[in-house]
C-alpha cells in the first residue's frame, strides 16, 4: 500500500493492477459488487457536511446492503431499462441511489433538487426529456417540494420513492447485466428548454474508469477528495464511481461548502491525506484568492499528486498562480493534471501526467487565428497553451477542418473528433443533432464531433476553443456548414458556397436559425416562393430544424474574407444592422420585440408549432388542412392545447380538425379569446342518455313497430292475462308459485293494512319498526337455515346498498359477467375494483383470483342462484370451494331460485347441498315466488345486525309496507307447507323446455329452471317475435341489446306452477309459428 | 329496406384489394357481440400507385387531389379514400367512384342514400402509414390508429387530453407494465374510436368524460404492420 504515487513509474511498463478488468466485470453493477465481496470494511465514501455536523461514512459492504434494499423497492416500481431521476443533495444517499439504480437496472440520470420556490424549467424539463418513470429523493426532499411537485405536476405525478425510508433487508438477487445497456443518463449540456441527455452504457462508463486508472496511475491508497457535484460528469464519474473502481476511499464535499469556503477543499486534501483531487479551472483560482498565507501554510498537501484541471479550458497563468501560492503547504506543481474531456465521451479524452512532458507551450497569436500552432516570434504575439496530453489508450483524437470534413495535419486547428469505447451511444434525444456518428472517408469508426477546436502537436493535444461559428439553436450544435451546402442545392437559382447560416440570439423567442443566400441575378421574382420552401425542406430535412429566417440578398454580396472564405459572424452582424442587400425575406422575420412585448402573430406561431411539433419536413401553404399535412387527430389536439396555453386562445377541436385551412386557423387563433365556450363539447340542455333513448324508440317508430315497453296488463299476474281486452296466455311474469292472487296472501295482505296502515311512515331505525317485519325475517332465515335475516322495500336497491357495506377501496368484486344490473351498481358505488369472470366459469374464477387475490384486502364474489337471461345454474359447490380456498366473500343472489329450486324450494343451496353456513350472503327478493315486493339478506346474525344500523337503503328509507310483508310471509308460509307447487313449477319447466326444443327454438344453456330463453338473432327480429306471438295470443317478453348481445337478442318465457299442460302446447306452437314468420 | 343481417356474406378483401393492386389485411373483431370487420393498408404503397387508384375516387375527392399542392399529400389522401371506395364497392356490390358520400355531422363521412339504407356504418383512420377501414352493420363505428413517436410533454398532455375514466384505463396499463407513452396511446386511441363512433370530433371534450362515449364498447385492434402502432375499435350498438 502506498501512500503517495510514484512519479518515475507512472509511464513504466508494469502492469498495474486493473482488478475490475481482471475479474471480468462488465457492468458498474458487477464493480460495485466486487468492492463489497472484497473490501466490505474500506470506507469507501466520506461526506463532510461542511457544518459542524458529524461526517458521515459508508463502506462497501453498507453501501451494497443499502444499494440492494434499494434495487429491490426499485424493482418493484419500474423494469430494467426505465429512467429513474435522482433529486438529492450531494451526500451518501446521493451514492447509494445511484449503485440501486445500477443494481436494479434502472437507468440513473442524476439531476438536482429544485428551489422549492424559485422558478428552475431544467429539472422538469430533464425529466420529461427522458420521460422518467421515478423520481428518487430524500423523504425530506419530498415533503419540501411538496407545493412545487403541485405546481409541476407531471413530474410531481411521478412515483417519487425516498430512499432514506426503505429499510435494509438481505437481498439474495444477484443480477448480471448488458456491457451495453444503459447506465446512465447523463444532463451537461444542452440548453436549459432542451436539455440533452448523454446516453452512457456500461461498457462506455468502464472503459473510460479503465483509462483514467491507468493514465492516473490510480492505486490502492490514493484516496480522494471532491466537491464536484454527482450530477455533473466530474463530480459523478470521477468522484463517485473511480474511487470504487480501484477500491478507495473519497471524501465528498458539496459544491456549496467549497463556494462558500474554498479553502476547506484543500483543508479536507490535506486533512485526509488525499492523494488525488479535481476540480475546473476556476477553482484553483478561487483558492488563490480566497486564502491568506497563513491559511496556506497550515495545509499540508504533500500527498497530493494528482490535481486535475479540467472541465473547462486550462490556463497556463491558473496554474502558475496556485503551484507557487501553495508552494509552502507542500503542493507539488508536478501534480497537476490538466486534462480534456466531455460527457458525451465519459469524462476523460486525453490528460496530462508526466511533467517531462512540456505541460505550457507558447505560440504565435496570430498563427493561431489563422489556424496553426507556431512558435511565437515575439513576447507581444505569444500566447500559452496548456496541453492536455496524450489521448487515453483506446483511443483516437483527430483534427478535422470544419469546411472539408477532411482530417488536418500536426499543427493545425480543427475540430476536435474523438473515437473509442468510451463514446457514448448517443442523445436520449436526438432531434437531428450530428455530434455522434460523423464519419471520415475511408474510415470504419464511429466519431464524435465535439463542438471543441484545437490541435495534435507531437500526440498531445492542446484545446484552443470552441468551435465559434457553431450554430447552437435549442441546445443543439448545428454545424453551419452542413446547413449551407443543403440551402444551396436545394434550388437552381442559389449557389454553391454562397451562403450563410448562423443563429440570431437577439430574437424575443430565444435562438432562431437564420439562413442568408446569395440568389442568381437571372432569377425571376415568381421563383421566389419555390426557393424559400425548397431551402426550408432541405434544411429541416438535414438537421431537423426550421429555418427561422430565410434572407436572399444580391449575388456577391455575403461578406468575405480576403481569401474568400464566407465570414458568418459579420454576415450577422449585417444583417442585423441592415446593411446587406436583400432581395427578399421569409419566415417570421420580425425583428427583434421589446423585452415583455406582445405575443407573437397567429402565422408566426402556428408556424414555428407546425415546424417543431409535427415534423420538418413539410412544406405548409396557407390552402393546406392539418390533414393534408398529415397531422394525426393527435397532433391536433396538441395544437389546441399548446394555443390555449401560449396564446391564450380557445380553439373548437371540431372546427379546427375537420374543415379549417391554415389561414383559417391563424384567423381562429386571431379572433378566439379564452373563453369557456367552444371546446368541442356539444350544449345541450338534454343529458346525452336522454337522447340515446329517444333516439332508440324512434328507430322502433321507423320500423313500423309499436312500443313493446309499458304494455298495461289487466288483471292479476300469473299464468293468462289480459291486453287490451284480450285474453293471454302469458310467460311474462315471475310469479313462479302462482301465489300472486292466492286468497291467503291476499287476504294476510289485506290484514296488515288494516291493522297497521298503508306506509310504516317512517324508517325502521326510527319508528317504523312493526312486528311483522321480524316475523318475515325470521321466517325467512329459518326457511332458509340462516341464523338471520334482514328485509328491504326493494330487490334491486338490497343489492345496491348492501354491496357496498361489504367492500370498498382496496377490495375487489368479481361477479359472473351476466350479474344483474343491481349488483353491478352496487359494485360501482362500492368503489371497489370490480371484475367479472366468464359466464358460470369458476375455472376462470380460480385462476383470476390465483392471480389477483394478494392484490386485496377483501374479495367479494357473486353469483346468482339462476340466471335469468340464459336460464342457467352455477355449480354451486365449486363456487364455494373457490372461496374457501381464497379467503373470499361468497354471495349469492337467490332472486330467481328461491322457491324454484330444490326439491322444496329452498333455493340453489338446497339444489347443490350446501349448508346455508357456507355462503357468506344470501341475498333474495320478495317479488317473485313470494309475491311480493321487496328484497332480503340472510346470512349471519352479526351480518344482519350490521345492515340493520349501517346500510344506507336501509336506514334511510321507510320500512317495508305492511302489505307487503305480511303478503311475503303468507307466500312464505305457503311454500313451507305445500312443496307440491315447487314440484309442478319443475314439471311444467322441464315440459315447456322440451316443448320448446322440440319445435326446433334455440333455448341456449337453459336447463332444470323455468326461464326458458328462445334466442332468435337481432333485436328487431326479437321485437317482432314478440309482436307477432301476442297476435298469436302469446306473451313473452323480448330481451334485447345492449342488454345481451346483439346477436343473442331472444324472447324469455317464465313459466309458472300455475301454468297448464295446453297452454304449454298451445305456446311452444305459437312460438314456433312466430318464428317462421318473422324470419331472419 | 332490408331486415337487418347479423351475418353478411364476406364479398370483399379480395376483390377490394385487386382492384387497389396492393394488399390489405382483413380481421374480424367481436365487439359485446356486435361484428366489425377492419382491413388494414400500407398507406405508403397504397400511396405510390396513387394515380392508377384516381379512377376509384369520387368527383369531389379528384378535385381535392387536384387541388393539393404537395404530391405526397395529394397521394396519400388520394390512397386513402380510394382503399375506402373499394372496400366499400365490393361490399356494396357497386362501382366504387359511383358511390356517394355526404359529410355528417361533425365532419364524419357516411354513405349517402341509397346506399345507406343497407345499414352499413363505416369509419377510417390513418396514422403515419397505416390506414384502416372498419365496417359494422350493428351500428356507428369508429376506428383509430396512432403510431408510437416520443411525444413532447406528455404528462401534461395526458391531464388536459383525457378524461378521468381514459386517464383510469391508463393508470392501469402502466401498472401493470406498459410504458407512460404507450399507454397514453393506447388510450387516446379508445378515445378517438369512441368519439368517431358517435361522429364527435376529434377530441370532443378532451379532459371530461363524454357521457355516452364512455360506455360504448372496445376492442383493441392488431395492427399487423409492425409494433409501433396501436388501434382500438368501438361500436355504437343501436344504428343512427
Amino acid at each position: 500500500m502506498r501512500a503517495t504515487a510514484d512519479f518515475a513509474t507512472t509511464l513504466t511498463d508494469e502492469p498495474l493492477l486493473d482488478e475490475v478488468r481482471a475479474a471480468g466485470c462488465r457492468s458498474l453493477a458487477e464493480m460495485f459488487e466486487l468492492r463489497a465481496e472484497r473490501q466490505p470494511d474500506l470506507v469507501a465514501y466520506r461526506f463532510l457536511p461542511g457544518t459542524s455536523h458529524q461526517v458521515e461514512e459508508l463502506t462497501y459492504g453498507e453501501l451494497d446492503r443499502r444499494a440492494r434494499a434499494v434495487a429491490s423497492h426499485l424493482r418493484a416500481h419500474a423494469r430494467v431499462g426505465d429512467r429513474a431521476a435522482l433529486l438529492y443533495s450531494p451526500g451518501l444517499e446521493y451514492v447509494v441511489a445511484v449503485v440501486a439504480c445500477l443494481y436494479a437496472g434502472v437507468i440513473a440520470v442524476p439531476a438536482y433538487p429544485p428551489h422549492p420556490r424559485r422558478p428552475d424549467p431544467r429539472v422538469p424539463g430533464i425529466v420529461r426529456d427522458c420521460e422518467a418513470r421515478l423520481v428518487l429523493t430524500t423523504r425530506a426532499w419530498r415533503e419540501r417540494l411538496a407545493a412545487w411537485r403541485r405546481e409541476e405536476r407531471e413530474v410531481g405525478a411521478l412515483c417519487w420513492i425516498a430512499t432514506d425510508d426503505i429499510a435494509d433487508a438481505a437481498s439474495a438477487e444477484r443480477a448480471r447485466y448488458d456491457a451495453q445497456a444503459l447506465a446512465l443518463l447523463q444532463y451537461t449540456s444542452g440548453s436549459t428548454t432542451e436539455p440533452r441527455g448523454v446516453r452512457l452504457t456500461h461498457a462506455n462508463l468502464l472503459a473510460n474508469l479503465a483509462q483514467m486508472h491507468r493514465r492516473l496511475a490510480l492505486r490502492e491508497g490514493n484516496d480522494a477528495v471532491f466537491w464536484l457535484p454527482p450530477f455533473h460528469d466530474m463530480g459523478l464519474i470521477g468522484g463517485l464511481l473511480q474511487p470504487a473502481y480501484m477500491g478507495v476511499s473519497v471524501a465528498l464535499m458539496s459544491p456549496a461548502s467549497f463556494l462558500q469556503r474554498p479553502l476547506s477543499w484543500l483543508e479536507a486534501i490535506s486533512h485526509y491525506r488525499a492523494t488525488s483531487s479535481g476540480a475546473p479551472n476556476f477553482a484553483y483560482d478561487l483558492c488563490v484568492d480566497r486564502s491568506t498565507p497563513d491559511e496556506r501554510a497550515a495545509l499540508d498537501l504533500s500527498a497530493w499528486s494528482i490535481a486535475l484541471n479540467g472541465a473547462e479550458p486550462v490556463r497556463a497563468d491558473t496554474l502558475d498562480r496556485f503551484a507557487r501560492a501553495f508552494e509552502c503547504a507542500g503542493f507539488r506543481r508536478e501534480a497537476f493534471v490538466p486534462c480534456y474531456g466531455l460527457a458525451e465521451a465519459t469524462l476523460m479524452v486525453a490528460g496530462s501526467v508526466a511533467p517531462s512532458e512540456q505541460a505550457i507551450v507558447h505560440v504565435s497569436r496570430a498563427a493561431l487565428d489563422a489556424g496553426r500552432l507556431e512558435g511565437a516570434a515575439s513576447a507581444a504575439d505569444a500566447t500559452a497553451l496548456v496541453s492536455c496530453g496524450a489521448p487515453i489508450d483506446e483511443h483516437v483524437v483527430r483534427i478535422v477542418d470544419v469546411e472539408s470534413g477532411m482530417p488536418r495535419d500536426d499543427g493545425e486547428v480543427g475540430e476536435i473528433w474523438v473515437a473509442g469505447p468510451s463514446v457514448g451511444d448517443g442523445y436520449w434525444r436526438p432531434r437531428g443533432d450530428s455530434s455522434f456518428d460523423a464519419r471520415l472517408s475511408g474510415d470504419e469508426r464511429r466519431w464524435l464531433r465535439t463542438g471543441d477546436l484545437g490541435a495534435l502537436c507531437d500526440g498531445r493535444l492542446f484545446v484552443t476553443g470552441r468551435l465559434k461559428d457553431l450554430v447552437i439553436v435549442g441546445g443543439r450544435n448545428l454545424h453551419p456548414h452542413d446547413i449551407e451546402r443543403a440551402a444551396e442545392r436545394s434550388h437552381g437559382a442559389l449557389r454553391p458556397g454562397r451562403s450563410a447560416a448562423f443563429a440570431d440570439h437577439a430574437a424575443s423567442d430565444g435562438e432562431r436559425l437564420v439562413v442568408v443566400l446569395e440568389i442568381s441575378r437571372r432569377a425571376a421574382p415568381t421563383d421566389l416562393p419555390d426557393v424559400f420552401l425548397g431551402v426550408r425542406e432541405a434544411v429541416a430535412r438535414q438537421v431537423g430544424v426550421v429555418p427561422g429566417e430565410i434572407v436572399l440578398v444580391r449575388q456577391g454580396t455575403i461578406p468575405r474574407t480576403s481569401s474568400g472564405k464566407i465570414r458568418r459572424a459579420a454576415t450577422r452582424d449585417a444583417l442585423r444592422a441592415g446593411a446587406l442587400d436583400v432581395v427578399a425575406r421569409d419566415g417570421d422575420a420580425v425583428p427583434a420585440l421589446a423585452a415583455g412585448a406582445a405575443r407573437p402573430t397567429s402565422r408566426e406561431w402556428l408556424r414555428r408549432w407546425l415546424a417543431q411539433a409535427v415534423g420538418t419536413d413539410v412544406v405548409c401553404s396557407d390552402a393546406m388542412t392539418l390533414r393534408d399535412l398529415g397531422i394525426e387527430s393527435l397532433d391536433a389536439v396538441r395544437l389546441v392545447i399548446d394555443a390555449e396555453r401560449e396564446l391564450g386562445v380557445r380553439l373548437d377541436t371540431g372546427r379546427l380538425w375537420g374543415a379549417a385551412h391554415l389561414g383559417e386557423i391563424e384567423r381562429l387563433l386571431d379572433g378566439a379569446p379564452l373563453d369557456a365556450a367552444n371546446d368541442g363539447v356539444e350544449r345541450s340542455a338534454d343529458p346525452p342518455e336522454m337522447l340515446e333513448v329517444e333516439r332508440r324508440l324512434a328507430l322502433l317508430q321507423r320500423q313500423g313497430l309499436a312500443d313493446p315497453y309499458f304494455v298495461p296488463h289487466d288483471g292479476i299476474a300469473g299464468s293468462v292475462t289480459r291486453v287490451d281486452d284480450r285474453e293471454l296466455v302469458s310467460f311474462a311474469s315471475y310469479d313462479y308459485l302462482g301465489l300472486a292472487g292466492d286468497a291467503r296472501v291476499v287476504e294476510a295482505s289485506v290484514d296488515a293494512t288494516r291493522r297497521w296502515g298503508t306506509s310504516v311512515s317512517a324508517s325502521r331505525l326510527v319508528s317504523g319498526e312493526r312486528a311483522i317485519h321480524r316475523e318475515l325475517e325470521q321466517a325467512i332465515a329459518r326457511f332458509l337455515g340462516a341464523e338471520d335475516a334482514l328485509a328491504f322495500v326493494s330487490g334491486h336497491a338490497t343489492n345496491v346498498t348492501t354491496i357496498p357495506c361489504l367492500v370498498g377501496e382496496g377490495d375487489l368484486v368479481i361477479a359472473d359477467a351476466l350479474a344483474h344490473d343491481s349488483i353491478v351498481q352496487g359494485a360501482r358505488l362500492s368503489g371497489a375494483r370490480r371484475l367479472v369472470f366468464p359466464h358460470n366459469d369458476w375455472a376462470a374464477l380460480d385462476a383470476l383470483l390465483r392471480d389477483l387475490r394478494a392484490r386485496y384486502r377483501r374479495v367479494l364474489i357473486v353469483i346468482e342462484g339462476v340466471y335469468s337471461a340464459d336460464g342457467d345454474i352455477p355449480d354451486l359447490p365449486r363456487f364455494v370451494e373457490i372461496k374457501r380456498r381464497h379467503a373470499a366473500l361468497l354471495m349469492v343472489d337467490e332472486a330467481h331460485s328461491l322457491g324454484v329450486l330444490g326439491a322444496t324450494g329452498r333455493g340453489v343451496l338446497e339444489h347443490a347441498g350446501v349448508a346455508a353456513g357456507e355462503v357468506d350472503v344470501l341475498m333474495g327478493t320478495l317479488s317473485k315466488a313470494l309475491a311480493s315486493c321487496g328484497g332480503y339478506i340472510a346470512g349471519s346474525a352479526r351480518l344482519v345486525r350490521y345492515l340493520r344500523y349501517a346500510a344506507p337503503g336501509f336506514v334511510f328509507s321507510v320500512g317495508l309496507a305492511p302489505a307487503n310483508a305480511a303478503a311475503a310471509l303468507a307466500a312464505l308460509r305457503v311454500l313451507d307447507a305445500e312443496p307440491s307447487r315447487v314440484a309442478s313449477l319443475h314439471r311444467n319447466a322441464d315440459e315447456f323446455l322440451a316443448l320448446a326444443r322440440a319445435a326446433g327454438v334455440d333455448v341456449g344453456g337453459s336447463a332444470g329452471t323455468p326461464v326458458i330463453p328462445a334466442i332468435v338473432g337481432d333485436s328487431l327480429r326479437a321485437i317482432r317475435v314478440a309482436a307477432r306471438l301476442r297476435e298469436l295470443g302469446v306473451s313473452a317478453p323480448p330481451m334485447v341489446a345492449p342488454s345481451v348481445p346483439e346477436r343473442l337478442a331472444r324472447l324469455r318465457f317464465f313459466v309458472t306452477a300455475r301454468h297448464e299442460a295446453a297452454q304449454l302446447t298451445e305456446a311452444a306452437a305459437a312460438l314456433a309459428r312466430a318464428l317462421h314468420e318473422c324470419p331472419a | 329496406m332490408s331486415a337487418m343481417a347479423s351475418s353478411v356474406e364476406d364479398r370483399t378483401g379480395g376483390t377490394a384489394g385487386d382492384r387497389l393492386g396492393a394488399a390489405l389485411r382483413m380481421q374480424t373483431i367481436d365487439v359485446v357481440g356486435c361484428d366489425v370487420r377492419v382491413w388494414i393498408g400500407a398507406l405508403d404503397h397504397l400511396a405510390a400507385r396513387a394515380p392508377s387508384l384516381e379512377p376509384l375516387l369520387g368527383r369531389e375527392e379528384r378535385e381535392r387531389v387536384a387541388a393539393l399542392r404537395v404530391p405526397e399529400a395529394a397521394a396519400r389522401y388520394c390512397a386513402g379514400r380510394a382503399t375506402l371506395r373499394a372496400l366499400l364497392g365490393a361490399e356494396l356490390g357497386a362501382e366504387p367512384s359511383a358511390i356517394t358520400l355526404r359529410i355528417g355531422a361533425h365532419g364524419k363521412p357516411v354513405l349517402d342514400e341509397p346506399w345507406a339504407g343497407g345499414g352499413l356504418c363505416f369509419n377510417v383512420a390513418h396514422s403515419a402509414d397505416v390506414v384502416a377501414v372498419a365496417f359494422s352493420y350493428a351500428g356507428d363505428v369508429g376506428v383509430d390508429i396512432e403510431r408510437r413517436r416520443p411525444i413532447h410533454s406528455l404528462e401534461r398532455l395526458a391531464e388536459r387530453a383525457l378524461s378521468p375514466g381514459e386517464r383510469a384505463l391508463r393508470a392501469r396499463w402502466m401498472a401493470e407494465g406498459t410504458s407512460a407513452l404507450d399507454a397514453f396511446l393506447r388510450a387516446w386511441t379508445v378515445k378517438e374510436a369512441r368519439l368517431k363512433a358517435l361522429g364527435l370530433p376529434i377530441g370532443a371534450g378532451l379532459s371530461r368524460d363524454h357521457p355516452v362515449a364512455r360506455a360504448l364498447p372496445w376492442k383493441p385492434l392488431r395492427v399487423p404492420l409492425g409494433a409501433d402502432y396501436f388501434a382500438a375499435v368501438a361500436v355504437s350498438p343501436a344504428r343512427s
